[in-house]
């Protein structure tokens, strides 16, 4: 028995997963994993650096990583793309209208990253407690998801603040993921 | 069985080295002059090879070496605006004391506005009819008129983008906002209550602006006077000769209530606010950022209460209240 097959039987006796957070500043990553997790959300500052949080769900282990997305510091991204299961971009839909513009460059860029290929992709379309926030098919179609061919990917208009539809999304990339890595084997 | 006394020793292995370099980087980051930004480049470096290590990694293991790393970014995060230490007690001394004066008039505030509000009307600019467009303008004074609160809206509160205007006091004192976008204001005095989302400031200059908000992030601006109460810490990127202040909460007595600070989920202390733990992301050097100060007291008093003064002035006289703009500019946020 090769170390591969070990370490592939390791992985799926625990049944991990990785699952890595980005998206533009201010599109509420932290607040997402924050309440995910039951904690405050109400004093989150912008992050420098990561957050992780280990958590069990649906009898899977989740490693979650929350990256900060301040233009100075996108560059440091590509750090954590290592073994990356689910990608969770997070989007503000109530956002200035020509920041849509840039959130959709940094996500199609992701996606020609050869680390990130086998990742499933779950996009929130997050802050829909706001009365300016476009629905999720308005911003399906600015970032131009229809275009994605590489990635499994499913879109979930949320809110961290009121904690609607997190799960959901939660469930359909935790789902996604184990069809692939667990189930397909 | 061979296989799996390798995957342990590898990872016995690994921690030992993870541990070795935090040790490291703190010690690196303990040193005065240390070179934060090398420190942040190694702590990426150490989190990939944390990230790879997680296929033979147990996940007790995982944990406390992400835990390390953690540790380390927490003390970048935390340690650059530390050597401005201060005490709750000496923040409240400092709040006391403008709380003396009397509200500017008995009139009701509401009253006291000049009349013809500049808001353009929503529909025409925005791309989404619930979002406030408040732009393109120059040399005048624009307050919205309240928005009423109707049962469904009572909950939440719309987001307001402010932008393109050059020498105008706003005061958004009156509505309910959601998160504000601020961009492209030269010499501008704004004001604001409560906010319970974010303030996001792009391409600014020269300008005073009075918030209170959950978090601020101000982006490619120069010369803003900010008299601040937040939730969180503030951030600047690629700013200069910003300076922040307590929020003059005695001359917002009516538009910074109680109340209002409840309905943003924003614990009203004053020594809850972090508007003193501003954090550079183009400094991560240690020391000072060359980037911000905090005013002095009696500065952000002055600051604070002029510009809410203004904001709701009754000055029916468009040439006064543009001079004490440009007198309440040049005196605290010119560059
Ligand atoms: N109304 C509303 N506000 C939200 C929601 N989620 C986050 N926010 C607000 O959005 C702002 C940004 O939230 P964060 O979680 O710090 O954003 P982030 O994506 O982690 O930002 P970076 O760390 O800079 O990359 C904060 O003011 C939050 O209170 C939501 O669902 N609804
Ligand atoms: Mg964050």
């Amino acid at each position: 028995m090769g170390l591969l097959t070990v370490l592939k039987k390791l992985k799926q006796k625990e049944k991990e997963i990785r699952i890595l957070i980005l998206g533009l500043d201010n599109a509420g990553k932290t607040t997402i994993l924050k309440r995910i997790n039951g904690e405050d959300i109400s004093t989150i500052s912008p992050t420098l650096g990561f957050n992780i949080k280990t958590l069990d769900y649906n009898g899977y282990k989740l490693n979650i990583w929350d990256v900060g997305g301040q233009k100075s510091i996108r560059s440091y991204w590509r750090n954590y793309f290592e073994q990356t299961d689910g990608l969770v971009w997070v989007v503000d839909s109530a956002d200035r209208p020509d920041r849509f513009a840039d959130c959709k460059a940094e996500l199609h860029s992701l996606l020609t990253e050869e680390r990130l290929a086998g990742a499933s992709l779950l996009i929130f379309a997050n802050k829909q407690d706001l009365p300016g926030a476009l629905s999720s098919e308005e911003i399906a179609k600015l970032l131009d998801l229809k275009a994605i061919q590489t990635h499994h990917w499913q879109i979930v208009g949320c809110s961290a603040v009121t904690g609607d539809n997190l799960l959901t999304g939660m469930d359909w990339v935790v789902t996604d993921i184990s069809k692939r890595i667990y189930m397909l084997d | 069985m061979a296989a799996h006394a390798d995957v342990k020793l590898a990872a016995a292995a690994f921690c030992a080295d993870l541990k070795q370099e935090c040790d490291a980087l703190t010690q690196t980051l303990g040193q005065p002059n240390a070179d934060r930004t090398a420190v942040l480049t190694r702590l990426s470096i150490a989190l990939k090879s944390l990230t790879e290590a997680t296929v033979f990694l147990p996940a007790y293991d995982q944990r406390a070496c992400a835990a390390m790393l953690k540790t380390i970014s927490d003390q970048l995060t935390t340690a650059a605006p530390a050597r401005a230490k201060f005490t709750f007690a000496s923040r409240k001394a400092k709040s006391s004391t403008p709380a003396a004066g009397p509200p500017e008039s008995a009139q009701p505030l509401a009253e006291q506005r000049l009349p013809p509000p500049q808001a353009l009307p929503p529909a025409a600019l925005a791309p989404r009819p619930t979002a406030r467009q408040i732009c393109s303008n120059r040399n005048c004074y624009i307050a919205p008129p309240p928005v009423p609160i109707s049962s469904a809206e009572s909950s939440t509160s719309s987001d307001v983008e402010v932008a393109d205007l050059t020498r105008c006091v706003v005061s958004l004192l009156d509505l309910h906002v959601g998160a504000l976008h601020l961009k492209n204001l030269d010499r501008c005095v704004l004001v604001v209550g409560p906010i319970a989302g974010s303030v996001l400031v792009e391409s600014c200059r020269n300008c005073v602006f009075v918030i209170c908000c959950r978090q601020l992030r101000i982006h490619n601006s120069v010369g803003l006077a900010i008299p601040l109460h937040i939730a969180s810490h503030p951030i600047i990127e690629d700013c200069s000769a910003l300076r922040f202040g307590l929020y003059p909460r005695a001359a917002l007595a009516d538009f910074a209530s109680v109340e209002r600070f409840e309905a943003a989920r924003i614990d009203p202390n004053p020594g809850a606010s972090a508007h003193k733990t501003v954090e550079d992301f183009c400094w991560l050097k240690r020391g000072q950022s060359p980037n911000w100060v905090l005013m002095s007291s009696d500065d952000e008093h002055a600051c604070g209460t002029e510009a809410m003064a203004l904001a709701t002035s009754s000055v029916v006289d468009e040439q006064a209240l543009m001079d004490s703009l440009d007198a309440l500019v040049a005196r605290f946020s010119v560059a």
